[in-house]
């Protein structure tokens, strides 16, 4: 019985060290968010799409559902709880609406095992006019690059946000182009 | 032949921080998954299946690897635990990892065929076509239930001990071939340097240990002792003794009560590594032990030739004289039992007041019964024999019939080893008769049947 108490104390010391030294980051993506957006600073509260009066023009409020595929899912909450943010009622929305942004905004660069994912868009007058992976993964990777990248091009524009379904069978790369999406549509305050 | 060895005193300490190694092992195991989940993972219905998988595989690995370094035959755990009680803790928690892993399996198919709206065997192809080391991984996968399916009891009955132990050693590819999955593709360990060398550690540290305790160590001892078979002699109907002479014996660390895995390197009994309990207590040069007709290849041992090398394994076995702490030691066994209370007599002899309780069931059973009476009569009544042959029903072996047997049994240490059902009850008896657990040692020999 002794042996026992001391496997599970040991687990729970284990476990609770390490947490102590590096708590969960439960948001998603490491992204750096350029003008008063809530994208990215999302705390715990992701279901908690509350309020759709918020403009919400392009991120989804119907429930996140789409979203690409596997480990995507994340930025697609939060970006769903941007709108819905947990302090302010109605975000970044009054900047989108009023002023017609224009520009080249370039995404963090994600590391999704094969490579790196890095998205630029043009954005003119608030609209996504294009999309490219200024990084992808190459080489004996580029299969996956090959095949999804312009598709996920075709999916933004038609989304004309981060709402896309992202590309079956490379869900690295979708993954990938969908957090840097993101972080170049909050850099564009889109 | 009597001659008895230095006892070492043994001490929990070891076990008990091995214990909180384990449980420490499986908080970091269990921090590598809460330490990188996403909120998305918990979002949607497929997305907690897809996390509880990863989980599952987690854990389900550390069992399989702490089962492995369960049999890693690392000498203070041998001798804090025991090798029979450290074979039985492998045997219990080898069906979880399979169950855990099997799980791990299910359910990231079911999760990501979710996730992605596909059919179950479109994502298991897209499993094995899209990601790196997936086959391997199917293959280890195939091999650990095959290797858990021949060992469940009834499958196991029914085959032999060498077909059943070589596929269980495809256990070893199986881990082998799953690593690599792992660390490439599991999403707690890419772009998480710290979690992979944890994770890379506990694989190498496994490796390492098994490499080096459960192979070489073996061999090299064994070439070290050069023991050879120097006479058999035949005891009674169906039981000889096999006497082996080597050299440095000393570098073994033996005691009376332990036992070896003996490897007689002659035809048909070299890929055999028997078990058998040393049936007195090793001597500078000599070992000797003491073995019944079990099974075809314990009766061909009769046959084996003197000049035959030996191999050995060991010791094993926490069954030593060390372990006691009282001036009065009641020594029981059952049947074939005997022979490492046989030992242990040597061990005690001279240093403390003994009790030994044969138990058999025929008067032929009584096995070197000859030579523990010439000891007992030459002890100067220090060591007093009881032989109880019959049935169960004569010597029902409880707290009333031992007692009176011996009147100081509770204050005594108590050391038995024979079949399951006289453990038990002795250990009953010990119980009703307030016997603290520390003075009560037991060994099972269940699994040493062939």
């Amino acid at each position: 019985m002794k042996r026992a108490y001391l496997i599970a104390g040991g687990t729970v010391g284990g476990l609770g060290a390490v947490l102590a030294i590096t708590p969960p980051q439960l948001s998603s993506g490491d992204l750096n968010i350029a003008g008063g957006t809530a994208i990215g600073s999302v705390s715990t509260s992701a279901s908690a799409s509350s309020s759709p009066t918020a403009v919400a023009t392009q991120t989804a409020t119907k429930g996140s559902k789409p979203v690409a595929t596997k480990k995507a899912t994340a930025a697609a909450t939060a970006a769903a709880s941007g709108t819905a943010a947990t302090t302010e009622p109605a975000p970044q929305a009054p900047a989108a609406s009023t002023s017609a942004v224009s520009g080249t905004f370039t995404g963090p660069s994600v590391n999704v095992n094969y490579g790196n994912v890095q998205v630029q868009i043009t954005v003119v007058n608030g609209r996504i006019t294009d999309a490219v992976a200024v990084k992808a993964p190459s080489g004996k990777n580029d299969r996956y690059t090959n095949m999804a990248v312009p598709t996920l091009k075709q999916q933004t524009l038609a989304a004309q946000s981060a709402n896309i379904k992202g590309v079956s069978g490379a869900s690295y790369t979708s993954y990938g182009w969908f957090t840097s999406l993101q972080g170049a549509l909050a850099q564009a305050g889109l | 032949m009597t001659q008895p060895t230095r006892i070492y005193k043994h001490s929990s300490a070891g076990t008990d921080w091995a214990a909180l190694a384990l449980g420490a092992g499986l908080g970091l195991t269990l921090a590598l998954q809460l330490t990188t989940v996403r909120l998305s993972d918990f979002n949607t219905f497929y997305s907690i299946v897809v996390s509880l998988s990863r989980l599952t595989a987690l854990v389900g690995t550390y069992f399989a690897v702490v089962g492995m370094f369960l049999i890693a035959r690392i000498p203070w755990v041998e001798r804090g635990v025991g090798h029979d009680r450290l074979v039985t803790w492998h045997r219990k928690l080898g069906p979880w990892s399979l169950y855990l892993i099997g799980a791990h399996v299910f359910l990231i198919i079911v999760g990501f065929a979710g996730q992605d709206s596909i059919p179950l065997y479109k994502e298991l192809w897209q499993f094995l076509t899209l990601y790196e080391w997936m086959w391997f991984a199917l293959a280890g996968f195939v091999l650990m239930v095959l290797a858990g399916v021949t060992s469940y009891k009834k499958a196991r009955a029914k085959m032999s001990y060498e077909t059943w132990w070589m596929v269980h050693v495809l256990t070893y590819a199986a881990v082998a071939a799953s690593f690599m999955h792992q660390i490439v593709n599991g999403s707690m360990f890419v772009g998480h340097p710290l979690n992979k060398t944890y994770w890379i550690s506990l694989y190498v540290a496994m490796g390492a240990s098994i490499l080096y305790w459960r192979f070489w160590v073996p061999f090299y001892r064994s070439m070290k002792v050069n023991l050879k078979v120097a006479k058999v002699v035949v005891e009674g109907p169906g039981v000889v003794s096999v006497i082996m002479k080597g050299k440095h014996l000393d570098t073994l660390n033996a005691q009376g009560g332990q036992f070896f895995g003996w490897r007689f390197l002659a035809k048909g009994h070299f890929l055999m590594s028997h078990p058998f309990s040393l049936s007195a207590a090793p001597t500078e040069k000599h070992l000797r032990i003491t073995v019944k007709d079990l099974g075809d290849h314990s009766r061909s041992l009769a046959f084996i030739k003197p000049g035959t090398r030996v191999f050995v394994e060991g010791p094993y076995g926490a069954f030593t004289a060390g372990r006691s702490t009282q001036p009065h030691v009641v020594l029981v066994g059952g049947g074939v039992g005997i022979t490492p209370v046989r030992a242990l007599m040597d061990e005690f002899s001279g240093g403390a007041q003994m009790d030994v309780i044969f138990r058999a069931s025929k008067e032929e059973d009584l096995v070197l019964k000859a030579e523990m009476d010439y000891l007992a009569n030459k002890s100067d009544g220090s060591i007093r024999v009881h032989y109880l042959v019959g049935s169960r029903k004569n010597h029902p072996m409880d707290a009333n019939s031992l007692k009176a047997l011996v009147p100081q049994f509770a204050d005594s240490d108590i050391y038995i080893c024979g079949p399951e059902p006289l453990v038990s009850a002795v250990r009953k008896a010990a119980v009703d008769l307030g016997v603290p657990k520390n003075r009560f040692h037991d060994e099972a020999f269940a699994f040493h049947k062939e």
